[in-house]
């Protein structure tokens, strides 16, 4: 038996059809000739500087990946500020996203003024960051800071929480948790689109308020913590302002953040190869564990969508 | 020749002559770029007035750079060939800016000026103009020597003698001792507007005053020698034996020494102005020289000054510029306002130094102490400074982690030492 198929008919375009994509390309083309030009092209030119001895002055000298071996073999501040960047992220990812699920769950109670807390807790958001670092610096102050001061009220030890390298680190992890009111802003938003019904039909299964909430709440809503992890990780790894405003990278490094690094070495040092290398490896870093998120997320994120179909 | 011919050499002589003349009066200009802050602005104006009498055709623009952002300021302006052409800058940016052709060296200008006295300056305070004892890449403001301020009125409340010019460093523990166990307050301000604990002044004179050194002949670092550990044991000590040094963690809410909460402070002239300005005195003050280590006696210097750039379009007009801030009358007006203590030797005795109302009572301790004056190590290779890249580091971080006592002197300054050898070794 032969088949005979007919060939297909390439469908006409309309006129209307090209002048609507020129029109959308124009329309497009500032923010993509944007992107070419001030991300892309920074981009491309920070990946050779990595490949040079760059001091602005003199012209890049090409030395190969010299910078990458020196950042692994020679560079004790390195692996230092490396170190405290990924404890950093691990405390903040943890102790953010558990505080700001919990105040968005508060936040969500159908109570009578709740869109004016949700209002007070977005405040620390538009507090200007230096403001922010001055404010806790002065709650953090050792000698008469008003943390250490109810801790004194209530007949607990005084804490030198900047100043000592042991403290200092997790100071900026609870400052950073305060300035979380993005996350919770999105985990109130995320709370607000799970079904009502289907906690009701839980309440009728006979599941209690704990129940519910790990049962119901925290799959559906797994999409949203799945996003607050992903970007929460990206920003706790390009923490920068408070730490070079509030403690410098001390005590002893104990806050010398992987950042902080990139800004020493390229303004201060003006090693601009050395620091285009330091920022191309935490590019590869904050990409691994994003594909690595993405690749576990397919056992913990429940989409109804891909459900359903 | 015709008189139709007349007329037109006529015309054309008379056309060469308005076109000279308008080019002679052409205004030119010269960029200034500085920081844009009141201690300095006073400095900014005389010379500014100076060099518009003497130069009335001649526009001044004056650019302001904010101070964080003045190294990358110039280097990006030194690459792209746009420097102004006379700048500001501070001492510990010499060596780098000479060395990366942002200045230029001025050493030819100030030998070929008659009006010019190279030789009345301070040769140590230009010590921190040149490199390695080369060239003048900068004039300097003033002879800024770190001299000991003290709080005359916590030292009397306390019980302890006032410091005079015979002192040796155990006399100023002693009496510090004193006042801390009387008021409970420090001795030793550092931070806070201040500089910070690691800064040179402070810690390479302790170092030579115990006969070390952080470079030895052969370029490499000699941080520890038991001479220089000696050095730096006895700086550290004032946090960790003595208990009498500002602690690195304790916020006096500003400058120890100004808010009261210091006894003393070791610092450059230029802060009388900020101390005279309050109002009332909150205490009695004066200065005093520099007490004595077991080597004799050293301090560091630290001031701010202006060059000529590399780009500068007519040096030679720039350098009028620069030049004037070393006259006997801008260095006198600069007195006149506690923002320094004159550079030139000539003015040592000068009644417009001496005759300065108090406070500070003793001002001449400033030019008393100018001959303990030294340089900041020059460090060979690019392996940074004492002001900053990984010598800076080192330094700092081995200052810290003995006085934190997370390690001992020993301990610290010979990873330092390690480290540091490690990069100019190659």
């Amino acid at each position: 038996m032969t088949t005979s198929t007919a060939p297909a008919l390439k469908p006409k375009r309309s006129p209307h059809f090209w002048r609507n994509t020129i029109e959308g390309y124009l329309f497009i083309g500032p923010v993509v000739l944007g992107l070419l030009i001030w991300t892309f092209g920074p981009m491309v030119a920070s990946a050779y500087y990595s490949l040079t001895d760059y001091r602005i002055i003199s012209a890049p000298e090409f030395i190969g990946f010299q910078n990458y071996i020196d950042l692994f073999t020679r560079d004790r501040l390195f692996i230092q500020s490396l170190s405290v960047t990924v404890r950093y992220a691990i405390m903040v990812m943890f102790l953010g996203q558990i505080v700001s699920l919990l105040i968005a769950v508060l936040l969500s109670q159908k109570l009578p003024g709740m869109s004016i807390f949700r209002t007070f807790f977005y405040l620390p958001i538009i507090v200007p960051f230096v403001a922010s670092a001055l404010l806790w610096r002065y709650l953090f102050n050792k000698d008469y800071g008003p943390i250490n001061g109810l801790l004194t009220g209530i007949g607990l030890p005084e804490i030198n929480w900047l100043g000592s390298p042991h403290s200092a680190l997790f100071s900026l992890v609870i400052m950073s948790v305060w300035t979380g009111a993005v996350t919770t802003i999105i985990y109130v938003a995320g709370l607000q689109q799970i079904p009502e019904e289907l906690h009701d039909a839980a309440k009728i299964d006979g599941g209690n308020s704990v129940q519910r909430f790990f049962y119901v709440t925290i799959p559906m809503l797994s999409p949203t913590i799945f996003f607050n992890v992903v970007t929460g990780f990206i920003a706790a790894f390009q923490f920068f302002v408070p730490a070079f405003l509030m403690t410098e990278g001390g005590p002893a490094n104990s806050t010398y953040f992987y950042n902080l690094n990139i800004y020493e070495k390229a303004f201060q040092w003006l090693e601009m190869g050395y620091a285009s290398a330091m920022a191309w490896v935490i590019f590869v870093i904050i990409m691994i564990i994003t594909i690595l998120l993405f690749r576990i997320s397919n056992r913990w994120v429940y989409y109804e969508s891909a459900n359903e179909s | 020749m015709s008189s139709r011919k007349w007329f037109l050499v006529f015309v054309v002589l008379l056309a060469f002559v308005a076109v000279g003349s308008v080019a002679a009066q052409e205004v030119t200009q010269i960029r200034f770029g500085t920081i844009n802050d009141p201690a300095v602005e006073r400095v900014n104006q005389l010379l500014v007035e100076n060099f518009q009498a003497q130069h009335p055709g001649v526009e001044v623009i004056v650019e302001y750079i904010p101070g964080a952002d003045l190294v990358s300021t110039y280097t990006t302006q030194a690459a792209a060939g746009t420097l102004p052409d006379v700048i500001w800058l501070a001492d510990l940016f010499v060596v780098p800016f000479a060395q990366g052709d942002i200045v230029f060296d001025m050493q030819p200008l100030a030998e070929g000026d008659a009006n010019f006295d190279l030789s009345d300056i301070y040769d140590n305070l230009l010590g921190l103009s040149r490199v390695e004892g080369e060239g003048l890449y900068m004039i300097p403001s003033s002879y800024d020597v770190v001299t000991m301020y003290y709080n005359a009125t916590l030292f009397e409340e306390a019980g302890a003698p006032l410091p005079t010019a015979d002192w040796t460093w155990d006399d100023y523990i002693a009496a510090c001792q004193t006042i801390k166990e009387a008021t409970g307050k420090y001795c030793f301000a550092n931070g806070g507007g201040l500089p910070t604990f690691e800064w040179w002044a402070w810690v390479v004179p302790f170092v030579q005053g115990y006969g070390g050194s952080l470079v030895g002949e052969d370029g490499m670092a000699t941080l520890n020698t038991p001479e220089t550990l000696a050095g730096f044991q006895a700086y550290v000590d004032l946090w960790t034996t003595h208990d009498i040094a500002q602690p690195l963690d304790f916020d006096a809410g500003g400058n120890c020494f100004i808010v009261g909460e210091c006894a003393t402070m070791f610092f450059i002239p230029g802060i009388m102005s900020a101390l005279r300005a309050l109002d009332p005195q909150p205490f009695e003050w004066d200065i005093q020289v520099i007490p004595s280590h077991p080597e004799g006696k050293f301090t560091g210097m630290g001031t701010y000054g202006y060059a000529v750039s590399a780009n500068a379009q007519d040096p030679a007009l720039a350098w009028d510029f620069v030049k004037h801030l070393a006259s006997a009358d801008a260095q006198l007006a600069i007195a006149a306002n506690y923002a320094g203590t004159p550079l030139l030797q000539s003015l040592r005795e000068d009644p417009g130094i001496v005759d300065l109302a108090a406070p500070p009572e003793n001002i001449t301790a400033f030019i008393e102490n100018g001959e303990n004056g030294i340089l900041p190590t020059f460090f060979p290779g690019e392996c940074g400074s004492l002001y900053a890249g990984q010598i800076n580091q080192e330094v700092k971080d081995a200052l810290e982690t003995a006085i934190l006592g997370m390690m001992s002197v020993e301990e610290a300054f010979t990873i330092a030492n390690d480290n540091i050898n490690a990069c100019l070794g190659g």
